[in-house]
């Protein structure tokens, strides 16, 4: 019984906290903006050199690659006494 | 209707209320979604805290009272997984990360605060999550002790100004020139302000990516990934899981072990597998708080990107509500998980209310400014912690208001002054100057956090005495009355 208002406070969380990772990454149309329509233009601000996107996807795919690694779980899971 | 199913509906009715209050706000103004952000950050923090069990000061307390490491373990594993993904961040110019000044008022700040939270009865994050689940002295400690105790503790003047080194008030001097350029002389009137101005701004901050020796060495991201993520947070974290396995875990393990032969290194590994994964709950929670928290990161940076502002004070500013900020035009906005600021600044609001001038400081009226506490986004990320608290604790049947009885009403209150007191000089709690800054790559994060845990052993001590004089009391009039 208790898990029904769980998974609906869980999709609303998921919701709102999506919304505001969308929201907050991309441009509002300045037509639309209202008192946004005088803000700098999105980045605005940010530094110029760039980025080493390269670098971040091969850690991620390492750090990926570790976390997810069955061979280690199931090989430390049997050492369990 | 069963108990189980009123707390069910309370849990919706707290949901929606909150969606509501976000619409409002959004209604209101679009500028008010950098603070809608911050309360449903906090919700999540919230329930995630009290489904977790998260607190600095169980972990303290189970680890030196009762050779329990699920939550000291937790937290290491948290901190793993945020300083990951804060370096991705900082690798995508998408963190709001700043380092704090590095000096030893850092570690006596930590020690201060460790024996505070013992006393409590939980940390900064845990006091908020324990007044969710209904627990009165948590409320006491966050209000009297948390709030009104550090905006007192920022103000004092007169006779504490009598005890400040030369060495700061000159300092101190030096810095008052008009906004924006210095700190308005009317502005320095407390010894916390001669205290900040004189000797914490004078003090380095560290971040290991932008130290000389890290940047050259690993150019472009592995400054992040190495500097601040693998040498201030992975291997440290790591080598006090070891220590905490050998020291706790390690006996009780290889005892149970059905193989009685030579140990091997693959055993130890199992062994600290096993204490990792001994609680599910707190493992898993501490990954998903380390994750959101870096997401938090993401959002507050993309709302200043967007807003084309640093500080939620331009917007306020924008909105016409100029008595809310500082005489820089700022608020108290740190662009991720913070506690204690804001509950200063709740404190120093109802001082206000009593004719208590809060305005005439550095703490409030050049750095964080006085907003009203609903315009105040880290406040409301406060409110949200415990609101997301009582949601999870009423779905778990585990809410109930219970009031502080006897010696808790000491304890809460001393240890809520504590807390404050061993959280302002050091700008930050178990949060802002261990969990945040350990995984932004600044190391003065461990100095906050040695303190602490030497603070908290002094409590565990201190608890553990008291205890037993009580208990060797009672017998004796036990004894007495036989």
């Amino acid at each position: 019984m208790m898990k029904i208002p769980l998974v609906v406070i869980a999709i609303v969380i998921v919701g709102i906290l999506g919304f505001f990772v969308v929201y907050s990454q991309t441009t509002i149309p300045k037509e639309a903006a209202g008192p946004e329509a005088a803000a700098p233009a999105y980045g605005a601000g940010v530094a110029t050199e760039s980025i080493d996107y390269g670098t971040i996807i091969v850690i991620i795919i390492l750090c990926a690659a570790v976390l997810l690694s069955g061979p280690l779980r199931s090989a430390l899971g049997k050492k369990k006494p | 209707m069963s108990e189980e199913k009123r707390n069910q509906i309370w849990a919706l009715v707290i949901t929606g209320i909150l969606i509501l209050a976000s619409l409002v706000y959004y209604k209101v103004n679009v500028y008010y979604l950098y603070l809608v952000a911050y309360i449903w950050f906090g919700f999540v923090y919230g329930m995630m805290l009290q489904n977790g069990r998260f607190c600095f000061a169980s972990a303290s307390r189970d680890l030196f009272a009762a050779g329990v490491p699920r939550m000291a373990v937790g937290i290491l594993v948290a901190l793993v997984f945020f300083s990951i993904v804060q370096a991705i961040l900082s690798a995508t110019r998408m963190s709001t990360f700043h380092p704090a000044p590095f000096g030893p008022h850092t570690l006596i700040s930590g020690v201060i605060f460790g024996l505070g939270m013992v006393l409590a009865g939980g940390c900064a994050s845990g006091t908020l999550y324990k007044v969710g689940e209904g627990n009165g002295t948590s409320l006491l400690v966050a209000v009297a002790g948390l709030s009104i105790g550090q905006a007192i503790f920022v103000d004092l003047g007169g006779i504490f100004n009598e005890l400040l080194p030369n060495s700061w008030i000159a300092s101190s001097a030096l810095k008052e020139l008009p906004a924006p350029k210095g700190v308005p002389p009317d502005k320095i009137t407390s010894w916390f302000d001669v205290y900040l101005t004189g000797y914490v701004w004078n003090l380095p901050a560290i971040q290991l990516s932008e130290t000389k020796t890290i940047s050259d060495i690993f150019p472009g991201a592995w400054k992040y990934f190495i500097g601040n993520s693998l040498i201030n947070v992975v291997i440290p974290a790591m080598l006090l899981i070891v220590i905490i396995y050998l020291a706790v875990s390690r006996k009780v393990f290889m005892k149970k072990m059905k193989d009685k032969g030579r140990r091997t290194l693959r055993d130890e590994i199992a062994g600290i597998w096993s204490m990792i994964t001994a609680s599910k709950r707190t493992t898993i929670m501490g990954v998903l708080i380390g994750i959101t928290a870096g997401l938090h990161i993401l959002v507050m940076k993309g709302m200043q990107l967007k807003f084309g502002v640093d500080n939620f004070g331009k917007l306020l500013t924008k909105m016409g509500h100029t008595g809310d900020v500082s005489v820089d035009g700022t608020v108290f906005d740190p662009g991720y998980w913070y506690i204690t600021s804001q509950e200063a600044q709740f404190g120093a609001w109802i001082m206000e209310k009593f004719g208590w001038n809060m305005h005439d400081n550095v703490f409030f009226g050049v750095n964080n400014g006085l907003p009203e506490p609903w315009r105040n986004p880290a406040l409301w990320m406060s409110i949200g912690i415990i609101l997301g608290a009582m949601v999870m604790a009423r779905l778990n049947n585990e809410f109930k208001f219970k009031m502080p009885k006897g010696e808790l009403w000491v304890w809460g209150l001393l240890g809520g002054i504590l807390m404050g007191m061993g959280s302002r000089p050091s700008l930050g709690c178990n949060i802002g100057a261990f969990f945040i800054r350990i995984a932004g790559g600044d190391p003065s994060g461990w100095l906050y956090g040695l303190g602490m845990v030497t603070g908290a052993f002094l409590g565990v001590k201190f608890f553990n005495w008291w205890t037993e004089r009580k208990m060797a009391k009672e017998i004796a009039a036990f004894d007495v009355r036989l």
